[in-house]
């Protein structure tokens, strides 16, 4: 029972005398010459650094690396600007009536002599100044007058003030005299509406309808 | 003087290096130690270039770290000791390079030859094959085990002498080396009919 563990070389005696017969493996002939270039060229210099580079900061290299990369994420795309992009998160914003330069700059005394000047006596020769002032706007801003019916607002309400059942895109329109067509608003509430500028395009309207009807007569009594 | 620095035992010619560092103590102990190392080395790792190079950088940092060496130790163990250690750094990388799958602990596995190693008894008493044979099962044990077999059956070593190199008891030296003999003979039992 009291087995000696450890002598058991008996047991292993075919293994232990096959691992004996083994044929020896010799180094090869030139190992001195080529141990000796490399000391003599200091070859070894390369193991040497290699050694001594190592350091617990190579293992930690990728980890730092994963970690300023996702500290530089959210610097420089913190996750609370989301809710800024989307539009519809967003409280709408009121929205100022920007009236365009081209027809900011049209002359006040146009409008007024349109509306003032009466139209009965020197009828060619108002009807060639209005043509040409026509003219004038349709290059500048008369283009961007909407004259689709979507657009189309009742002028006499908007300067007396009745905002009586009126839709975003017709406030919308009237806010903006007109000058921008309007599709997609993003939304926006469109607030205080210009009545200097609503007054404006009134008078160019109501020339432009006069004029019409004039050459509609005359087409008829020719 | 190279003549009488050949008669030096191995401390007296490393001493000799560290002093006067004389390259011809170093290149005596080269050429003593070179043949057993590798024979050593490729038992160990199994690859003919790979244990040269191996070789190669044991002496290259016995060359550049001789100062290391302290002479209450035996120069062998300590330079079986560099080579040992570089040996398991070449496996290692190797396993890493490898890996393929995850496996469950080396104890519990048990190796096989694999069938098409299965040879019939007359040709397994060819010594070549036989050698052959041995070798391949030698580097199915498992390396701590590989280890201590080889130092102490093909390489001769005393138990004290691989307790040194492997820095443990000589308890579990002769345990270890009982348990990589089973291991082995397990994976030979072809040729040994058991």
């Amino acid at each position: 029972m009291n087995k000696n563990f450890y002598n058991e070389d008996e047991k292993f005696k075919n293994l232990i005398n096959d691992l004996k017969d083994l044929p020896k493996v010799n180094a090869p002939d030139d190992f001195e010459f080529k141990l000796m270039m490399k000391i003599q060229n200091g070859q070894f210099e390369k193991m040497k650094k290699e050694e001594k580079s190592f350091s617990i900061f190579k293992f930690l290299a990728p980890a730092l690396g994963i970690s300023f990369a996702a500290i530089m994420l959210f610097v420089l795309f913190p996750f609370n600007n989301i809710e800024d992009i989307d539009p519809l998160m967003q409280e709408p914003l009121p929205y100022q009536a920007n009236i365009s330069q081209q027809a900011a700059s049209i002359p006040n005394s146009i409008n007024e002599e349109k509306i003032t000047e009466p139209f009965a006596s020197k009828e060619t020769a108002k009807e060639n100044s209005l043509a040409n002032k026509a003219g004038q706007l349709t290059q500048s801003s008369v283009n961007q007058i909407p004259l689709n019916p979507r657009n189309n607002v009742n002028l006499d309400d908007a300067i007396s003030g009745n905002k009586v059942s009126r839709g975003n895109l017709e406030r919308g329109s009237l806010v903006s005299s007109g000058q921008d067509q309007f599709g997609f608003n993003e939304f926006l509430v469109l607030e205080q509406p210009d009545s200097a500028s609503a007054a404006r395009h009134k008078a160019i309207q109501d020339s432009i309808k006069e004029s019409r009807k004039k050459k509609l007569n005359q087409k008829l009594s020719k | 003087m190279i003549n009488d620095l050949d008669k030096l035992k191995d401390e007296d010619l490393i001493k000799e290096f560290q002093d006067n560092n004389t390259i011809q103590a170093y290149e005596i102990l080269v050429k003593r130690y070179k043949d057993p190392l590798t024979n050593f080395v490729f038992r160990f790792v199994g690859d003919r270039d790979a244990c040269t190079d191996i070789v190669q950088d044991t002496m290259i940092k016995f060359y550049l770290n001789k100062d290391s060496y302290k002479s209450f130790a035996k120069f062998s163990t300590w330079i079986y000791t560099i080579a040992g250690n570089l040996a398991k750094n070449e496996l290692k990388r190797r396993r890493r390079r490898s890996f393929i799958s995850v496996s469950g602990d080396d104890d519990e596995r048990t190796p096989q030859i694999e069938d098409k190693m299965y040879i019939s008894p007359e040709r397994a008493a060819d010594n070549s094959i036989k050698s052959d044979i041995v070798q391949k099962a030698l580097l199915k044990v498992k390396p701590v085990y590989r280890e201590v077999v080889i130092l102490r059956d093909i390489e001769n070593l005393s138990y004290e002498e691989i307790a040194e190199i492997t820095e443990l008891s000589i308890g579990t030296v002769k345990s270890r080396i009982n348990r990589g003999r089973t291991q082995l003979q397990k994976l030979l039992k072809k040729i040994y009919h058991e």
